[in-house]
């Protein structure tokens, strides 16, 4: 983080942001490899290895705290070898040493810190210590001494091996289950909402008390289920409370100072239960995968409201988070340092939020008297701080904004019209916005994962297919070029997991593969170019091949052999704050099916769904996405061929009225002469369809049966509804 | 096999009924058909409400397995009528 340390550790030869701010610990850090390895066996010593990454606040605060410290790092160096891991960039080493850590304490998070045998057996770990012993709190000082001095102690040293292989067969079994399969509960569905309407906050939204996490793929399972419901008999309650608990918990984030009300875009999470005080870092799959539920909103409701929230949200994606080139960083850091530290003695701590926090006086400079007044009244502004939740005191006298008021609250307060005070916060927005584009920005993590870009291209391409802003295209396309050049080779079809400055790294895990081809089905959904469906349909084949469990049901996380040190191969059941690549594969290899008029994912399919399903049966919500699957397996298809001009107004506007309904699933496919027989290759059918009176032509499909082709966008209405 | 007479009410556009007359084929099952789009005036008017008779939501394939009427490419639901 600082270069405390004028001589840099072997980290600075890594491309990872996390891994290049522990660079000038005094801590002789190794990255995750073999001379570590040899070293922990030559010299018969225990690894240390410690994972996170680098837009984490706990991280930074071990790291400044213990791991800066040449007293602690020099104890660290002379009892174990250390090793420095960023979990994006190994998500199915952090998924191994997290289980192995919740099964020894019963919790875990970031920073993980654990302690493994020279054979890589976990035995102690945990998450954040203290440099010196708190209350109740071990030290991260004692337990090195304690763990140390275990290791150099004959009787003590044996127990901890054994206790390393036992953890390792528990965490075996747990993450690679095998077991067999029954068939899915035919009231999985149905549990699986009353499990969320038990958890749902009714009052202030979400699923759990403070911290309150997004959980799109909860507002994604309960849109799907809301469509499940209303297109089923007897079940339209069921899919109002459904609809109901989506739309609370997306106003009340976006409400929240959860979401950056200047910049667009959501925060990491919120610390308090009513939204209002979140840690700040912003993470690229939160903000692809709540895109998707806002626009999902605005299509169920029409309220421009979730639109606004879709447009900001993409606008800040393009500005603040896209590489020149193509494709989308990975997130940025909750900490920087505060815009007045200059005057205040040069004082350069960074601080959490200082980016995003605002105290009245200076809104008002910026503002103005009466625009800041209505500003602050809008927004919830006090001159004294409006954060009432502030363990760290990092917030004192600071305001983060909300909307305090609605416009008409506000238009009544002042006595003005409601346009007059739309406009005029609009542009107090854009002046504070532009004041804060002078202070300290946070730092970027602008690493580009193949997973994480494939749920943005998803994002983006859906965001123009409803909204036809051209710049959500050409976002999503170049992100999808980017990865095609710098992350792909078309030679030996193999794609890779992460890209820094010209460096390309890591083989891609299922995660990168499934969310890839999401995001290409529904980029040729935007644009349809049948290249990107023709690259879907190649990675779902290697993505089948490569991960896919033959003989259980399920997706491994990992290729074999993708770590030689590492022999599980973890299968992930549930959904987490990305959804797991099981459930997305399912999604993808059903939708696949629709464009390549193809049966041969159905066993992937259903053996998926009942051996995951199965699995979770007690608890139904801890795989959303996967319900989502689910509901799609069961509902009737939605087909919508079109033969039409790709740039003619008509065919547009035939496009327009597919694309405004939410119909989970649905599948769109553009045919003109320039792309037909192409299209035909996986589509034989397509080489027959037609324009009829040379018009723009819609062929509807619902349920493997077909309605006769019409060419008025009004009657492709009616045959959706 | 039954010896059910079967009739297949299609469009010449439509990709379920390409399947299911492929199925047909491939199961060697004997059917008849006609493609509704391909015909003209009276004629087509006569057909769509035979249609429609079987399957008031005039969608296709439609399809007459004996007294059997399924609606869509349903590989399964054939099969049981076929009693293949």
């Amino acid at each position: 983080m600082s270069e405390a340390n004028s001589r840099p550790n072997r980290l600075i030869h890594e491309k990872s942001p996390y891994l290049l701010q522990h660079a000038y610990n005094p801590v002789d850090w190794y990255p995750w490899g073999d001379e570590a390895f040899e070293k922990s066996k030559a010299e018969n010593k225990l690894v240390l290895l410690s994972i996170g990454y680098s837009t984490c606040h706990w991280c930074h605060v071990m790291e400044k705290e213990s791991f800066m410290n040449p007293n602690i790092a020099e104890l660290m160096n002379h009892n174990f070898v250390c090793i420095k891991l960023d979990r994006e960039e190994r998500p199915d080493l952090d998924k191994i040493y997290l289980t192995a850590v919740s099964a020894l304490i019963g919790s875990a998070g970031w920073p993980l810190n654990v302690f493994l045998t020279p054979e890589l057996k976990p035995f102690y770990g945990g998450t954040y210590f203290p440099p010196v012993a708190q209350s109740g709190m071990l030290s991260w000082t004692d337990l090195l001494k304690l763990i140390s001095a275990a290791w150099n102690d004959p009787s003590k040293k044996k127990k901890l091996l054994s206790s390393g292989q036992e953890l390792s067969r528990i965490i075996t079994n747990h993450l690679s289950w095998s077991s067999s399969h029954g068939p899915i509960d035919t009231n999985l569905l149905d549990n699986a909402l009353n499990n969320f309407s038990t958890r749902f906050d009714r009052k202030l939204g979400g699923f759990s008390p403070a911290p309150k996490f997004p959980s799109p793929s909860i507002q994604n399972f309960l849109y799907a289920y809301y469509f499940y419901a209303k297109n089923s008999v007897q079940k339209d309650e069921s899919g109002d409370t459904a609809l109901e608990m989506a739309n609370v918990t997306l106003r009340a984030m976006a409400t929240g100072g959860i979401y950056d009300q200047l910049g667009g875009g959501f925060h990491r999470y919120s610390t308090d239960a009513k939204w209002h005080v979140p840690h700040f870092e912003k993470m690229l799959y939160d903000n692809a995968q709540l895109l998707k539920n806002y626009l999902d909103a605005f299509l169920i409701t029409r309220d421009t409201f979730f639109e606004k929230v879709v447009r900001e949200t993409a606008d800040y994606v393009l500005r603040d988070m896209t590489h020149p080139d193509g494709g989308f960083y990975s997130a940025e850091d909750a900490d920087s340092i505060p815009p007045d530290s200059g005057e205040n003695g040069g004082h350069k701590k960074k601080i959490e939020g200082a980016f995003y926090v605002w105290e009245q006086r200076e809104i008002r400079a910026v503002l103005g008297p009466e625009p800041g007044e209505i500003f602050s009244y809008h927004y919830g502004v006090q001159p004294q701080g409006n954060v009432e939740y502030d363990p760290h005191g990092d917030f004192i006298g600071k305001n983060i904004l909300f909307a305090a008021h609605s416009l008409d609250e506000t238009a009544d307060k002042f006595s003005r019209s409601k346009n007059d005070i739309a406009q005029m916060l609009k542009e107090s927005k854009i002046k504070l916005l532009q004041a804060r584009a002078d202070r300290p920005r946070p730092h970027l993590d602008d690493k580009i994962l193949t997973s994480w870009n494939g749920l943005m291209i998803s994002a983006l391409s859906r965001a123009y297919q409803v909204l036809e802003d051209e710049r959500y295209l050409t976002a999503a396309r170049n992100a999808a070029k980017f990865i095609q050049k710098n992350l792909y080779s078309s030679e030996t079809k193999l794609l890779y997991r992460r890209w820094r400055k010209g460096e390309r790294k890591i083989v891609g895990m299922a995660s990168d593969y499934a969310f890839l081809i999401q995001g290409l089905i529904d980029l040729y959904e935007a644009d349809f170019d049948p290249g990107w469906l023709e690259w879907a349909l190649e990675l779902m084949d290697e993505q089948i091949a490569l991960f896919y469990d033959t003989k259980n049901g399920g997706f491994f996380m990992t290729r074999k052999g993708h770590d030689k040190k590492i022999d599980l191969r973890v299968k992930e059941d549930t959904d987490s704050v990305t959804p797991s690549a099981g459930s997305v594969a399912v999604l993808n290899a059903l939708r696949l099916a629709r464009f390549a008029d193809s049966g041969k994912y159905s066993t992937v399919v259903e053996q998926t769904l009942e051996s995951v399903l199965s699995r979770i049966n007690s608890q139904p919500d801890s795989a959303p996405e996967l319900l989502v699957a689910l509901i799609i397996s069961r509902l009737k298809p939605v087909e919508v061929v079109i033969d039409g001009d790709r740039n003619g107004e008509d065919t547009r506007s035939m496009l327009r009225t597919v694309n405004s309904f939410f119909i989970p699933g649905k599948a769109v496919i553009l045919v003109d002469n320039t792309i037909r027989s192409r299209l035909a290759r996986q589509l034989p059918f397509v080489s027959s369809v037609k324009r009829i009176d040379n018009k723009t032509t819609a062929y509807v499909c619902m349920g493997k049966s077909c309605k006769p082709p019409v060419t008025d966008p009004e009657k492709v209405k009616n045959l959706l509804n | 096999m039954s010896d059910n007479p079967v009739k297949i009410y299609s469009l010449s556009t439509c990709s379920h009924c390409k399947s299911t007359k492929k199925f047909l084929s491939d199961c060697t099952v004997m059917y008849d058909f006609v493609d509704v789009d391909l015909l003209e005036g009276e004629e087509r008017k006569a057909i769509l409400e035979d249609v429609k008779k079987f399957n008031p939501k005039c969608s296709f394939p439609t399809i007459i397995i004996g007294d059997k009427v399924i609606v869509g490419f349903k590989e399964n639901e054939m099969r049981e009528a076929l009693g293949l």
